[in-house]
């Protein structure tokens, strides 16, 4: 078996050493956090793009409120920083700012989960 | 690594501790670190989960995000904090920066605490030591008058006596509290303790037998011999508290009560015929308290004696049976004495109804909740 560290490479937007402080060294934790994070992203990426484009901002703001939240917990700082824009924007009804800031949000959400997949199979 | 050999000084003996969250992963992160640290944990994903599984899993601690679906954090401290419960639940909410609003939403629902996310292991350790230390205060509160009930559930006709009795030594300290020559000697502290432990004043009566305790009329002087053994018995059994533990000062007053607390200012009492300010201070308060409320309670050799009767039982005792400041002190709060006779024993025969019922709470200048 595969040591913790090496059975998911972290891609440079997540600090794997926090990550494994805040699970208190327990490696088998992180990793099942990982995936579980990485099972997440897709849906709630999904959601996000649901309500934007139903312009239901409540809801906009809230999902991105919790992504905000669970990348902070995982140790993802930028898609933590691009969640709180687009939380933010709700928030204060910038409806164009909102569509605007989503897209970097998307972004941040796709190149992680391509990453993480990536290196989740390489692990296999 | 902050939290693995810093959680070792602390015990927290598998507390139950309740996370509320609809982030998986941070119910998970959290309930890692809670349960190295040596909690037990129970989890739940919105306010109306956690609600419903309190009706079986009692936590002592609570720390609950504040956004969430079904309920949210500011509503599950709202409804906690609205339970009848016999225990204190200690809430702490877990917010973001942008939750600021919420903050002071939830502290005004009853929250006793927050923290930022994501939680630093070291400050949640600290605010959940915070959270025990409270915990414990309430734990010692608690056994305290329960220890002091379960002694007076022998007496039958005793009723709501303990309440009665801390209110009044609380009033009388209270007013102490005010003259130059207690300044050194009675302060908020001493009035918190005398609230706290003057319901054991009568502690020792569990050695007493059924025959002499729970006799109907008066004893007879072999038996009132037995009863006197009640001082004794009280402070044989804190005592052994106090010494072992010399840091706890309301073991000690405890003690000074339980034992002295019928000894008479001129040296008649027992059961040491101590004299004047041999006599602690403490026990002085809880004398003139205690015999404040035998007078105005029926009891089965005698009747309830109006408020103006007793108070003149009192005041001829001025020197005598009762220490001569205190009598004096009695005479400023006379009417508080009256308020608390009148309000926790409304059925009380010969208690008029005090003049200014409306005004009560200023009157009484008193507050059972906060001590």
């Amino acid at each position: 078996m595969l040591a913790a560290s090496q059975e998911l490479a972290m891609p440079a937007s997540f600090d794997q050493n926090k990550l494994l402080e805040r699970c208190m060294g327990n490696g088998a934790l992180m990793q099942k956090l990982l995936r579980a994070f990485l099972k997440s992203l897709p849906i709630e990426k999904e959601s996000l793009e649901e309500a934007v484009q139903s312009e239901d901002w409540s809801s906009v703001a809230s999902i991105s409120h919790k992504l905000r939240g669970t990348a902070l917990n995982m140790c993802a700082m930028p898609l933590s920083d691009a969640a709180l824009q687009v939380e933010t924007a709700a928030r204060t009804s910038q409806k164009d700012f909102v569509a605007h800031r989503c897209i970097d949000l998307n972004q941040h959400i796709e190149m992680l989960v391509n990453a993480l997949s990536e290196e989740a199979s390489k692990a296999l | 690594m902050t939290g693995i050999s810093s959680l070792a000084g602390s015990k927290p003996n598998g507390l139950k501790v309740m996370i509320v969250d609809d982030d998986p992963i941070a119910l998970e992160m959290l309930a890692n670190f809670l349960q190295v640290a040596g909690y037990h944990v129970e989890l739940a994903s919105n306010g109306k989960e956690a609600l419903e599984r309190m009706r079986h899993y009692t936590p002592r601690i609570v720390i609950s995000d504040v956004e969430m679906p079904e309920m949210n954090g500011v509503e599950l401290c709202r409804a906690i904090r609205n339970r009848q419960s016999i225990q204190y639940t200690y809430l702490i909410l877990l917010t973001s920066h942008s939750d600021s609003d919420s903050v002071l939403l939830g502290l005004d629902a009853g929250a006793d605490d927050y923290l930022s996310k994501p939680f630093r292991h070291e400050e949640l350790r600290l605010r959940l030591e915070g959270g025990r230390r409270l915990l414990t205060l309430e734990g010692r509160d608690m056994m305290i008058f329960s220890l002091a009930k379960l002694a007076e559930s022998r007496d039958q006709d005793t009723g709501t006596h303990l309440e009665r009795i801390r209110e009044y030594s609380k009033v009388l300290a209270t007013e102490l509290m005010s003259w130059p020559k207690f300044e050194h000697v009675v302060d908020a502290q001493f009035v918190e303790l005398i609230y706290l432990t003057s319901p054991l004043h009568d502690v020792g009566k569990v050695g007493i037998p059924d025959s002499v305790l729970l006799k109907p009329g008066k004893l007879t002087p072999d038996e009132f011999e037995v009863m006197k053994r009640h001082t004794l018995i009280g402070g044989e059994t804190l005592s052994a508290s106090a010494q072992a533990h010399p840091e706890a000062s309301f073991l000690k007053m405890a003690l000074d009560i339980a034992l002295k607390h019928h000894e008479r200012w001129d040296g008649t009492g027992y059961p040491f015929q101590l004299k004047g300010e041999d006599i602690p201070l403490s026990a002085r308060i809880v004398a003139l308290a205690d015999v404040y409320d035998a007078l105005t309670t029926k009891r089965v050799y005698k009747p309830a004696f109006t408020h103006e009767t007793a108070a003149d039982i009192i005041y001829k005792s001025r020197g005598s049976h009762f220490d001569p400041d205190l009598v004096d002190a009695f005479a400023k709060v006379e009417e508080q004495m009256r308020c608390i006779r009148y309000e926790l024993d409304e059925c009380s025969v010969g208690i008029k109804k005090p003049s200014a019922v409306t005004p009560l709470s200023i009157q009484c200048e008193r507050s059972t909740a906060g001590v």
